[in-house]
């Protein structure tokens, strides 16, 4: 099989996954999840009251007519009305996950771009004081549950020392009402800072690390002892040479976080009332609202599986032994 | 021939782990945790679960401030029973009674302890114009005390009484909870007559006082007045405009009334004859005792640490040091006394002897909550972390060793579970069974062992085309054999590395579960601890609520993840030349 | 000493259980099974969470098997009143204004409601109580109805097919430096209708702003069925009556309500009365919201309209609605609740429920005027300058500010982002606000009630005798104490005290006795064994 071949059957896979999940969900919230109207008794809605209520959600079909349909939209890109914003879920999902990704995304660069140098440079001070003081801080971060952190950040910045904003995105009065005027503006990075600095922490430890102890198994190749003997510089061979090559696993693992991050970090989202997909999923989980929690687990699902796609196809080109059978 | 070599690579990571400092650290921390979660009865100093509350004799005196504000101040308890009621002798001093007997005099000296011969609850003390205190209690108990001493006068029932009043040197009127009036006569041998309510319905009167014409005026539950007239011997229905339960009332000698109760309802009358009139107070929770002066100002004192005075145009809520159930008030010449406490909880206190790391919103103990916290820590890490390892291993082994249709199927599984986030998958498990342990348990495993399978599969993709390997195949071993014999214990490090990692992972999940609200119920988890934090607005103040469980996650997973560093070395040894 | 005393009660119940025991044919009875006691989970409602676990405590005391389930609120919903698979379930009513005529909460108990998916899950059922629930749904002289009204409270009360546990005071605060004249209404707290037109600015800024936990479902009159939804539209909406501070009907878009016999009801409205786009609102457009509302089914609204037959506009501002049947509480709940709507911009909707957010015509006549949404954030209005009650507001705007939780919401109010809360403070913040000088806090009396609703149809609960006994065993005034720190009640009826016109003061009241519960389960044919466990 050539590469071609086994690029157009990967996708197809992934295809085949989202299939699943999405088949999955379909069942696994109409037999698992409370009835959508159940709520609405404590808003003193009879039976036949609630019934009407039903139907105006399509829930009166039978199930595979409900099930074709879902399928015959979401193929066109329709996932329908949010039962309960009475809007259409994508418009819900792309501003929610917009919010999550700004907060994830400038969160992992961070980190990651704090954490390769520094995982670099304690390769190169390995067995230092230092290595072991930036060993025990990118585990002790990783460590510490990220709601706590965020909790101890509120309680110092926010409230103990008072300049830092603690939730939301924007002060009153919005002044920018597009999304990308909106998190342009001064007061939404002020608002995004102590977030962004609790998710960063957290996932600081992982490219340290990694980068620290890819770059000790670098230095023993030898195209390191090459350029040793060739009388080149520690540092130069340190960031010249050892570190372009231990870049891929880094790279890899970035590929795979940044995936993961379009769930976002609920709890952050909640710690910070950050507007994000995550806690938008739990309410629509919770208030049985079928199409946007289908939708907000399809997305979330298509994002990872993507990227693993992609990371999957980097390595086959990688490493030889890995045949494409 | 086979097992020794098994055994030789569980010694290994020991061994190396024996080797690094900060692996020991991660090793005796964990220990330590481990000990701390099964010798938790043992360690906690009260029950996690019971709302711890305290009943104590109170007192707080009206102080001046420099600055001229009112603080009613707290003073040295005078004992551990609730004072329930209190009288002026008209001297500057008078008497408290409380639960359990208590009773004690208020003069130029301070507090005296004179103590009553039985442990029975004291509702109500009078002082009679010739100084005679008359003392009523719970199961009919009525005592006079004379000097310093009692003299116990029968009761016709053991019924719960309330209140008593005098309404001149040798009668007093005593009501009880299940609408009692008696009449006490002192003038030769003590007789007790019973009057007749003319309600009939059971109802408490919970209070008594004589009004300013000379009858007798008692209010109690559903705002139920009785007015008892001395001359005819009769009682009669009185109104005073409200159906709320009333528990104080007091009445000046020139004729200004004023009756609390349930809800913080205050009414007031301003002369003998004037119609009963509702104030706003601002707060509704109970008052239990009221006073109120001839020029019309009043206090009334509530439960929790309410006080509460009339400055002429409204009702003002005062600064108190105490958040205590107030039940009397003293006004013994310029000294005002508010008097309680009957048990009240001892929520968010600071940390203190009694309460190492202070109490939550319900008063209960937190280091007895956070020692409880690890079982459930650890419980989720290592069984979580056991289940992940015994899913991912195998599940990454044959997909790896059979590839194919096997490792289609088996990867593209992992591929749809890495779609799956985490926190809402749990929340649908919770929503589909109950929240539980095992939901928990379950939720963090699901979802991790596809990393497992992952790292797994792609090192048996290497080994399996390794020489020895096919050597084995060559020789005749069966696929089993090979897969468990030859390359398994290849992937040992790997496996002991992840379960390592993964147990720091569980434990994390867990929390972040419980911080979520969907943890197990009726267990105690340190996730759990600083969600009722949140959720119970008081952690940006109670700093001894939030600090320790987290350090707590933070000190578990951190010793295990250094303990798992130190297994990476056997996992990639090429890792071990450099170092 | 709790320990000691728990011992010492459960020896003494040993021994006089032998007594009674050797007595009896108490070796005939068997155990009486274990029940469970549904409530929600600690995360959703720790005051309702930990009232089940002290309960639980003196139910075993008497001897009883309970176990204690905490449930996700959907599920514990579907479950009591969809499945009605329960045995006693603790959940509660909210008291919205609409509420305060006794018609719905004491519909909770008709036995006509008891059908899955009713108001009456626990299944009661008393011909009596039924025959006088239909007799004050038709009262139309105010004071016989109330003679009515309280006689269904003594009716169902010594049944015990429930138990009040409390009425909860909503603890809410506003800065008294940015707004005065705040008034708290029961049931609604300072976010009432009246709130915004009442509230005087203090310092520079004249735009009220609220602060809520939560956002509406959507703006949409036609679809929109949550409280936070309507209670933010109602200030763009008129309606023909609105309910005053006090609760008491006042004329709003109407002048003159005329109720020309049991059925038929002539009103007429304001003159000069405009809507937000210019156009006038006529007899035509209340006509039209009405039919319209009735025609498209719509729900939320389907119990206040259900005794309505049509309205039709007799002239240019003169209308008469034709009842189907005599309604008592018609004239001022469905009056005060149903908003009038432009005619000429909803006629031609046809399915008004899938209208995507920016097609919906947010076009009202009330004192505000819708000014923007953003979702998840917020929500915003301006005065009506031309409004007939715009003389009476003080403030230029609306803002509804929107965050995640009440924590947000707090520090919202703390660092003066917003003037108010929407919804009531956790237990913990309300020493925090009382101790800052700028805050206010109101303490508001709810008629809203939590409740243990007992499963009538399951044994033992069948039994009102039992019931009885169980609910002398719950400790309500700890709940209240500890639970609620005081700031509450015990409740006796499902009509609370603060509902003073219609609650019944003379109900039975069952005080916390032990004793007492333990003599009426001896009296209703129980004994226990040696153990201590309750046989039947």
């Amino acid at each position: 099989m050539n590469r071609r071949n086994y690029l157009i059957r990967r996708a197809l896979q992934a295809l085949a996954s989202l299939f699943v999940i999405a088949t999955l969900l379909f069942f696994l919230f109409r037999w698992g999840l409370p009835d959508p109207t159940t709520a609405l008794v404590a808003d003193g809605l009879s039976p036949e009251q609630r019934e009407l209520v039903r139907q105006s959600f399509g829930l009166d079909q039978p199930l595979w007519r409900q099930y074709l349909l879902f399928l015959q939209n979401a193929v066109q890109g329709d996932f329908g009305f949010s039962f309960h914003y009475r809007a259409p879920v994508a418009d819900i999902i792309w501003e929610r996950l917009g919010n999550t990704m700004v907060l994830m995304v400038t969160a992992i660069l961070v980190a990651y771009i704090i954490g390769v140098p520094l995982g670099a440079w304690l390769s190169w001070r390995r067995g230092t004081r230092a290595d072991t003081v930036g060993i025990f801080a990118g585990l002790m971060f990783r460590s510490a549950p990220m709601f706590w952190t965020g909790m101890i950040g509120i309680l110092v910045f926010g409230v103990m020392l008072g300049f830092l904003p603690t939730s939301g995105m924007r002060t009153l009065p919005y002044e920018a009402s597009g999304f990308f005027d909106k998190i342009t503006t001064v007061d939404f990075l002020w608002h995004l800072t102590l977030p962004t600095i609790v998710v960063a922490l957290y996932y600081l430890g992982s490219p340290l690390l990694i980068m620290r102890n890819t770059m000790l198994e670098v230095y023993g190749e030898d195209f390191i002892e090459m350029a040793r003997a060739k009388g080149l510089p520690e540092r130069t061979i340190l960031y010249k040479h050892a570190a372009r090559n231990a870049l891929l696993p880094v790279v890899t693992q970035l590929a795979v976080t940044i995936g993961l991050a379009a769930g976002g970090q609920v709890v952050v989202e909640v710690v910070f009332s950050w507007p994000g997909l995550g806690r938008e999923i739990l309410n629509a989980v919770r208030t049985s609202d079928f199409p946007l929690a289908q939708a907000s687990f399809l997305v979330m699902a298509a994002f990872v599986i993507t990227l693993n796609l992609l990371v999957d196809i980097f390595y086959s080109t990688l490493d030889p032994r890995v045949s494409f059978k | 021939m086979m097992i020794p070599s098994y055994i030789k690579s569980a010694a290994k990571p020991l061994r190396l782990v024996l080797s690094d400092r900060l692996a020991v650290i991660g090793l005796a921390v964990l220990s330590v945790i481990i000990a701390m979660a099964l010798a938790a009865p043992l360690l906690s100093t009260h029950d996690p679960n019971v709302v711890n509350e305290v009943e104590d004799a109170s007192v707080l005196t009206r102080q001046l401030g420099e600055d001229g504000a009112v603080l009613w101040t707290l003073e040295p308890s005078l004992g551990e029973y609730a004072i329930q009621a209190a009288d002026e002798d008209g001297a500057g001093g008078g008497i408290a009674v409380g639960r359990h007997g208590s009773v004690f005099r208020y003069g130029p000296d301070g507090w005296i302890n004179i103590g009553f011969d039985t442990d029975v609850d004291l509702n109500s003390v009078a002082i009679g114009p010739d100084g005679r205190a008359l003392v009523v209690g719970a199961n009919g108990t009525i005592a006079v005390l004379t000097g310093n001493d009692w003299t116990k006068v029968d009761a016709p029932s053991p019924a719960e009484l309330r209140a008593v009043a005098w309404i001149d040197a040798e009668t007093a009127l005593i009501v009880g909870a299940t609408e009692e009036i008696w009449l006490a006569d002192f003038t030769s041998a003590p007789i007790i007559t019973e009057i007749k309510s003319p309600v009939g319905r059971g109802f408490a009167l919970n209070a008594v006082q004589r009004d300013a014409d000379g009858t007798m005026l008692a209010v109690g539950a559903r705002g139920l007045a009785i007015r008892y007239d001395p001359a005819k011997k009769q009682a009669a229905i009185d109104r005073l405009g409200t159906q709320r339960e009333m528990n104080g009332l007091h009445i000046s000698p020139n004729g200004h009334a004023l009756a609390v109760g349930e809800r913080g309802v205050a009414v007031r009358r301003a002369a003998m004859g004037e119609r009963w009139v509702e104030e706003e107070t601002p707060d509704t929770r109970a008052l239990r005792a009221g006073w109120v002066g001839d020029n019309g100002s009043a206090i009334a004192v509530g439960r929790n640490g309410i006080i509460i005075e009339h400055d002429g145009a409204a009702w003002q809520r005062m600064p108190a040091e105490s958040e205590r159930h107030f039940r009397a008030l003293l006004v013994a010449g310029d000294t005002l006394i508010a008097l309680g406490s009957d048990r009240f909880v001892n929520r968010l206190a600071a940390p203190s002897s009694a309460h190492w790391f202070g109490t939550d919103h319900l008063g209960r103990d937190l280091f007895s909550q956070n020692v409880y916290g690890s079982r459930i820590a650890l419980l989720v890490g290592f069984l979580g972390a056991l289940l992940v390892m015994l899913i991912g291993t195998n599940v990454g082994l044959v997909a790896g060793y059979f590839r194919g249709r096997t490792e289609t199927v088996l990867m593209r599984t992992v591929d749809v579970m890495y779609g799956i986030p985490f926190e809402p998958f749990a929340l649908i498990l919770v929503l589909l069974f109950e929240p539980s342990l095992t939901i928990v348990i379950l939720a963090v495993s699901l979802l991790t062992w596809r990393t497992v399978a992952r790292l797994i599969r792609s090192q048996v993709l290497s080994l399996r085309e390794r020489p020895f390997v096919k050597a084995a195949r060559v020789a005749g071993a069966s696929d089993l054999r090979i897969m468990y014999l030859h390359i398994f214990p290849n992937v040992m490090p790997l496996v002991f590395l992840e379960l390592a990692i993964i147990v720091g992972v569980s434990i994390i999940a867990e929390a972040t579960l419980s911080f979520l609200g969907l943890g197990p119920p009726q267990s105690i988890s340190w996730g759990g601890i600083l969600h009722n934090a949140r959720l119970s607005g008081a952690w940006r103040t109670a700093w001894w609520w939030n600090l320790p469980p987290g350090f707590f996650i933070m000190t578990t997973v951190l010793s295990v993840f250094f303990i798992s560093r130190s297994l990476e070395l056997i996992a990639n040894p090429r890792l071990r030349a450099r170092q | 000493m709790k320990a000691c005393t728990r011992r010492l009660g459960y020896s003494l119940l040993v021994s006089t259980a032998l007594a009674f025991g050797a007595a009896s044919v108490a070796s005939a009875q068997e155990r009486v099974p274990a029940v469970t006691i549904g409530t929600t989970t600690e995360a959703y409602d720790p005051i309702r969470y930990e009232a089940a676990f002290i309960i639980a405590e003196k139910w075993r005391e008497l001897g009883l098997e309970v176990n204690i389930q905490p449930t996700e609120f959907s599920t514990l919903l579907g479950k009591f009143y969809d499945e009605q698979d329960f045995d006693a379930t603790i959940i509660g009513w909210s008291g919205r204004v609409d509420r305060l005529d006794p018609q719905f909460f004491l519909g909770t108990l008709d036995s006509r409601q008891s059908a899955p998916g009713g108001n009456n899950p626990g299944g009661y059922n008393n011909a009596k109580y039924d025959e006088l629930f239909t007799a004050q749904s038709q009262e139309f002289d105010v004071e016989k109805r109330r003679d009515l009204v309280h006689q269904l409270q003594e009716v169902y009360t010594p049944d015990a097919p429930l138990t009040v546990l409390f009425y909860r005071d909503e603890v809410v605060a506003y800065n008294n430096t940015a707004f005065d004249g705040m008034n708290a209404m029961a049931g609604e707290g300072l976010y009432s209708e009246w709130g915004p037109m009442q509230a005087k600015p203090l310092g520079e800024r004249k735009t009220l702003r609220i602060g809520g936990p939560q956002e509406p479902d959507n703006l949409n009159p036609l679809a929109s069925t949550s409280v936070w939804g309507w209670k933010w539209m109602r200030l763009y909406y008129d309606r023909l009556v609105r309910l005053s501070p006090e609760v008491e009907p006042v004329l709003w878009a109407a002048t003159a309500i005329n109720a020309v016999d049991e059925k038929t009801i002539d009103v007429t409205l304001r003159e000069g009365m405009t809507f937000h786009d210019g156009k006038p609102l006529t007899a035509e457009d209340v006509a039209f919201t009405y039919n319209y509302y009735k025609e498209k089914k719509f729900a939320y609204f389907g119990a206040y309209l259900a005794p309505l037959d049509n309205v039709e506009a007799t002239g240019d501002l003169t209308l008469r609605f034709n009842l189907s049947q005599p309604s008592a509480s018609f004239a001022n709940i469905a009056l005060s609740q149903i908003p009038i709507l432009p005619k000429h911009l909803w006629e031609g909707i046809d399915n008004p429920g899938e209208l995507t957010p920016e097609a919906i015509p947010m076009v009202g006549s009330g004192p505000f005027v819708h000014k923007g949404y953003s979702r998840g954030e917020i929500m915003s209005l301006s005065k009506n300058d031309t409004h007939f009650h715009a003389d009476d507001i003080a403030v230029d705007g609306v803002e509804f500010v929107i965050y995640a939780d009440m924590e947000g919401v707090f520090t919202g109010l703390q660092t003066a982002a917003i003037d108010m809360t929407a919804w009531r403070m956790e237990a913990g913040q309300i020493p925090l606000a009382e101790k800052q000088e700028n805050l206010t806090v109101v303490s508001v009396p709810d008629f809203g009630y939590y409740h243990l609703t007992f499963n009538t149809r399951r044994d033992p609960f069948g039994d009102a005798a039992t019931r009885r006994a169980l609910t002398m065993a719950m400790d309500r005034e700890r709940m209240v104490n500890v639970l609620l720190d005081g700031r509450g009640e015990v409740g006796h009826s499902i009509i609370a005290p603060v509902n003073a016109f219609w609650s019944n003061p003379f109900v039975e009241q069952f005080e916390f006795d032990m004793d007492a519960a333990r003599a009426a389960l001896k009296d209703a044919g129980y004994s226990w064994d040696a153990e201590g466990r309750l046989l039947k």
